[in-house]
């Protein structure tokens, strides 16, 4: 499991990517439907290591942000966590970007586990 | 050899690698079959299908079928049987909101179901990854009854999911025609997308495509074109052009005997067609996306 996207909410979406492309450099590679009806703005650093996905509107989640970590296989991965006693806040559901599960930990930070899944491909 | 996965809520899952196999069965309960890297061909209800690494075939219960394989190489192949229990709490935890649910939790609302076309399907997008991540487990002699039912139900719902995508295309690009008309319209177009993926490597005559589908040959090719916005022959194409991939990618046969394999007259014609479509030439596309050869 690895760190993929740290997300950040924003009210302005085209002053924050303006911030990355402009100041920090950082490459736009797309746009991602993480959650039904919010779709995030991606940024890549040069060196491919640090990904960020800008959220327009903190609708689902207080307003905090939230850790999007990468997983091979999301199913199983909400299976072994679930047995460690990880509180999941939803079941695992497809969408555009690819499977998605939510959990929290005990201070209530929120964590998104995805699975990316390059749908068009054969 | 086959080995079979029966699971306490009944559902079934089989998983072979058999390079010749004839059994036929009375499919029992809801079924889908996949094959991974080869072709077995299914006889039921006087047709012929045939399923490739790009498609899977849904069957009802109660379907009495024979299948066979017969190939160069061993194939592997995966299929899964819904008992109907599973496939009932899937409808009801789908199609059923929260609110009936409480009400009439064995009940279903009549206008919402699980519809199951008995025929072939692309197999790519979600259900690619759940069934592959569902073949992985049973490999491995998992006995994980909870995360093997959740691809289970995952299948479902990502078969659900094309069906209601497909129906939603179809009403849109079909407004015209009236409901009954549209569904028979769309159960013959299914018909002729069968026959081109069982037949893609075969010289496909227009008026046999038409004949299959209880259409004539204009009918056919207009309503084609409407439902699914490209004709016939353009779909033919994207069936070889995919299916070139996956031999490019799988196999060491020469250009030549892949352009044979999936049907083309002409290696010209099918490098142009390749080069226009997928932008790289058929070399370049093996050299960047080889895997290793089926044993």
């Amino acid at each position: 499991m690895v760190i993929k996207y740290v997300t950040l909410l924003t009210e302005n979406i085209a002053e924050e990517s303006t911030f990355f492309t402009s100041v920090l450099a950082f490459t736009p590679v797309g746009e991602m439907e993480l959650w039904p009806g919010v779709s995030c703005r991606l940024f890549s650093s040069a060196d491919q290591n640090t990904h960020f996905a800008i959220i327009p509107k903190p609708k689902n989640f207080d307003g905090k942000n939230v850790i999007i970590l990468n997983t091979e296989n999301c199913m199983q991965a909400f299976n072994d966590m679930q047995a460690t006693g990880v509180e999941f806040v939803s079941d695992p559901y497809e969408t555009a970007a690819g499977v998605i599960v939510e959990f929290k930990d005990k201070a209530g930070n929120h964590f998104v586990l995805l699975e990316e899944r390059a749908l068009e491909e054969l | 050899m086959e080995y079979c996965l029966e699971l306490n809520n009944g559902n079934k899952i089989c998983v072979s690698k058999t390079a010749y196999k004839e059994r036929s069965f009375i499919n029992r309960d809801l079924s889908f079959h996949f094959a991974f890297n080869g072709c077995e061909n299914f006889f039921f209800k006087k047709r012929t299908l045939a399923i490739f690494p790009d498609s899977f075939l849904t069957l009802s219960s109660g379907t009495v079928c024979a299948v066979d394989v017969n190939s160069p190489y061993p194939v592997q192949l995966m299929s899964v049987y819904f008992s109907k229990e599973f496939v009932a709490d899937f409808k009801r935890s789908l199609l059923v909101n929260a609110s009936k649910m409480l009400d009439n939790p064995a009940g279903l609302d009549p206008s919402e179901d699980l519809v199951i076309n008995e025929t072939i399907h692309p197999f790519i997008g979600d259900m690619k990854y759940n069934i592959g991540h569902l073949n992985d487990l049973v490999n491995s002699n998992s006995q994980d009854e909870l995360l093997i039912s959740e691809h289970l139900y995952h299948a479902l719902l990502n078969y659900h999911s094309l069906y209601k995508k497909e129906i939603f295309q179809i009403e849109k690009n079909l407004s015209f025609l009236q409901k009954g008309t549209r569904e028979e319209i769309y159960r013959r177009l299914n018909l002729a997308r069968e026959y081109i993926y069982s037949n893609y490597n075969q010289s496909i005559n227009l008026k046999d495509l038409a004949s299959y589908s209880c259409m004539s040959v204009t009918h056919l090719i207009r309503t084609f074109k409407q439902a699914y916005d490209m004709t016939p022959h353009q779909f033919l194409m994207q069936i070889r052009l995919n299916r070139s991939r996956l031999l490019l990618r799988s196999t060491n046969y020469p250009i030549n005997e892949v352009v044979n394999l999936i049907g083309f007259d002409s290696t010209s014609t099918f490098i142009k067609l390749f080069r226009q479509r997928y932008d790289t030439t058929p070399l370049k596309y093996r050299r960047s996306n080889s895997i290793s050869v089926p044993a």
